[in-house]
């Protein structure tokens, strides 16, 4: 027998155990939980989430069960739990649909009167999630630049798309598949002449015609000078923003909205992250402790009397509550039931000593591989699989295995076990 | 001694072969069809948004299309060889049954390689006519993965064909299937993209896995 097939061959079965055994056992064993809810309630004036627990519920959270799931918690900041409808009654503009159906509108809160049509019409939210940043999503670098007046109350898409050569904005007619020179000069000539240096680094917009209005794209040049480039009667509009190209403008993330307060979030190349507002293009930092863009996804929540910032990764949420300045006012954090150890993690701890992961992660929607390792407990597991394959292997051959063999069920546990299983029946 | 492999193989697998490149191109024109008829149905501006910028797939269909065909290749190369265990004999030949292994390997890859480079190529075309660059790239990183995953199963097949031992037929074939899955995942179009040169590695190890089998149907005890 050759013992380099073999070894490529058990290089194999460890490979695939690997990547299917840990996803096997997930898909078993394993409570797949969405992220906790957090907001700022202006009833209570403090924190208050909902979450699923993971785990053994709480006495205290069990008491609510007849009102909806036992696991699903809401919980104020100060741990005590209610029931949901007190949940919502302290989110008067979140569940402002409901608190008109139980007749509860409009409210006063802070000696202000708030009816439903004043919540909706100052209500807004805007998102920016790490997976949705252009280097983390495989987009398609071919943007609609929309008639930001169109003429009548329905955006349409326009005929052509645009796409960012080394040293054009280059339009193609859909209707031809082919290069628009009239367009493609027009708009190159504008920029050019605004200082629009090529190639550019990022186009930002929103790419919809599932929205009130249009503001066109936000185009970054070379240099990191920001561009606001629209169609406006089919002809070029283009401006430079006075951002600071220091800043290195890495995303906009644009979401045109009725109030037109802010055109939407800037992320910066330090990580920090602004809003950036109608009043000349002027960025308002938001003081967001230990954000990571490209782990966490932030949620801003407009509502008539505050704004909160709620951020997040996989196992931590904060929250920031700001003041009309958008300075902090009050800052929470919690650590998601989601994040907690439960027996079905610590077994698989102990089962695998790593897995091979292949797929889209949290933050990022491309397939990346990647090496899981285990915990401390894994090294217990790999023991008792060697343990195992040696015992096994006395009882039913007669015989100690080999010393190769073993050390690969010591080295990769349960993984070098069936491989070497499979080794036995095949001699 | 390769070109007598090479031309013992050619004449086993050309007819069946032939059918399945016949297959392939009415699929390429369905395809062509299927993609004219989405133009027809929407203005062009309306489809590229749906294609480019929401990731809708418009040739889903090819998704599997290389599963198959690397699978039947396996079959039509493999099958007959096992049947009478008439393998035995290219075995015996005085070259050594690595090099005999990998060589009809080579030829059913050949073989398949060009059918998956055949679709590819028809697909780009039928992108080009009707989408700009962008989404002729995008639409081939969509479908490269499918094409390695036909490899995958032609590979696992021939793991599973070549074993003598039924137990072990069984686990080469979960272990095709399993190598196969890593390239088929509903993911959003061209998102494998940075993973695509590692993702050949489990391919190389397949090939070379496949010459464990080979060594076990030489060395097996007859009777």
């Amino acid at each position: 027998m050759n013992p380099k097939a073999q070894a490529v061959y058990y290089v194999l079965v460890i490979l695939v155990s690997a990547v299917y055994l840990p996803m096997l056992y997930d898909k078993i064993f394993m409570d797949e939980v969405e992220k906790t809810h957090l907001f700022y309630s202006p009833v209570s004036q403090d924190f208050i989430l909902m979450e699923k627990i993971v785990g053994k519920v709480p006495d205290p959270a069990k008491g609510f069960a007849l009102d909806h799931h036992s696991n699903q918690a809401y919980m104020k900041a100060d741990g005590t739990y209610v029931p949901r409808k007190t949940f919502e009654r302290h989110l008067p503009f979140i569940y402002y649909k409901n608190m008109e159906i139980r007749g509860l509108l409009p409210i006063t809160l802070n000696g202000q009167t708030f009816d439903k049509i004043t919540i909706k019409a100052q209500r807004r939210v805007l998102e920016l999630k790490a997976k949705d940043l252009a280097e983390k999503s495989p987009h398609v670098p071919f943007y609609p630049l929309l008639e930001s007046n169109p003429g009548q109350a329905r955006l349409v898409f326009p005929e052509d798309r645009f796409r960012m050569t080394d040293s054009d904005m280059e339009f193609i007619n859909a209707d031809e598949n082919a290069v628009d020179p009239v367009f493609t000069k027009m708009y190159t000539y504008t920029l050019k002449k605004k200082g629009f240096k090529f190639p550019a680094r990022s186009v930002n917009g929103k790419f919809s015609v599932l929205k009130p209005f249009d503001e066109g794209v936000f185009i970054v040049d070379r240099d990191y000078h920001v561009f606001h480039v629209k169609r406006v009667n089919d002809k070029p509009e283009i401006k430079k923003t006075p951002i600071s190209p220091e800043l290195r403008i890495r995303a906009i993330q644009v979401s045109e909205n009725s109030q037109k307060k802010f055109y939407g979030l800037a992320l910066e190349g330090n990580g920090g992250i602004s809003l950036m507002s109608y009043d000349n293009y002027r960025l308002i930092p938001l003081p967001l402790n230990n954000f990571d863009p490209d782990r966490m996804d932030l949620k801003l929540i407009f509502n008539p009397l505050y704004c909160t910032a709620v951020y997040s990764d996989g196992t931590v949420i904060r929250a920031v509550l700001l003041d009309d300045s958008f300075s902090p006012v009050k800052r929470y954090e919690h650590t998601m039931s989601r994040a907690t150890a439960t027996p079905a993690t610590r077994f698989r701890n102990l089962l695998f000593p790593f897995a091979l992961a292949l797929g889209p992660t949290p933050d990022s929607r491309y397939v990346k591989a990647r090496l899981v390792p285990g915990t401390i407990w894994s090294l217990s597991g790999m023991g008792i699989c060697a343990l195992l394959f040696a015992g096994g292997a006395k009882i039913f051959t007669g015989q100690w295995p080999r010393g190769m063999r073993t050390a690969t069920v010591a080295l990769t546990g349960l993984y070098g076990l069936v491989a070497m299983v499979i080794a036995t029946i095949s001699d | 001694m390769i070109q007598a492999i090479f031309r013992k193989e050619f004449f086993k697998i050309r007819g069946p072969g032939l059918l399945v490149i016949a297959a392939h191109i009415c699929i390429l024109l369905y395809l062509y069809v299927a993609t004219r008829r989405l133009f027809m149905l929407d203005h062009p501006e309306v489809v590229w948004y749906r294609v480019l910028h929401l990731g809708q797939i418009h040739f889903g269909l090819l998704k599997n299309i290389p599963l198959l065909s690397g699978i039947l290749i396996a079959c039509f190369q493999f099958l007959p060889e096992m049947w009478g265990e008439r393998f035995r004999l290219s075995l015996h030949l005085p070259v050594p049954p690595g090099f005999v292994a990998l060589t009809h390997l080579l030829v059913g890859l050949t073989v398949y390689c060009a059918m998956a480079l055949a679709d590819l190529f028809g697909l780009g075309l039928i992108t080009g006519l009707f989408f700009p660059w962008q989404g002729i790239k995008i639409s081939l990183l969509t479908a490269l993965p499918w094409t390695m995953a036909g490899a995958g199963a032609y590979l696992g097949m021939a793991l599973a064909l070549l074993e003598p031992n039924f137990r072990l037929k069984a686990v080469n074939l979960l272990i095709g299937a399993g190598i196969t899955g890593l390239y088929l995942q509903t993911v959003d179009p061209g998102a494998y993209e940075p993973c695509l040169a590692l993702l050949s590695v489990p391919l190389g190890l397949m090939m070379l896995a496949v010459l464990l089998p080979v060594f076990r149907f030489r060395c097996r005890r007859v009777g």
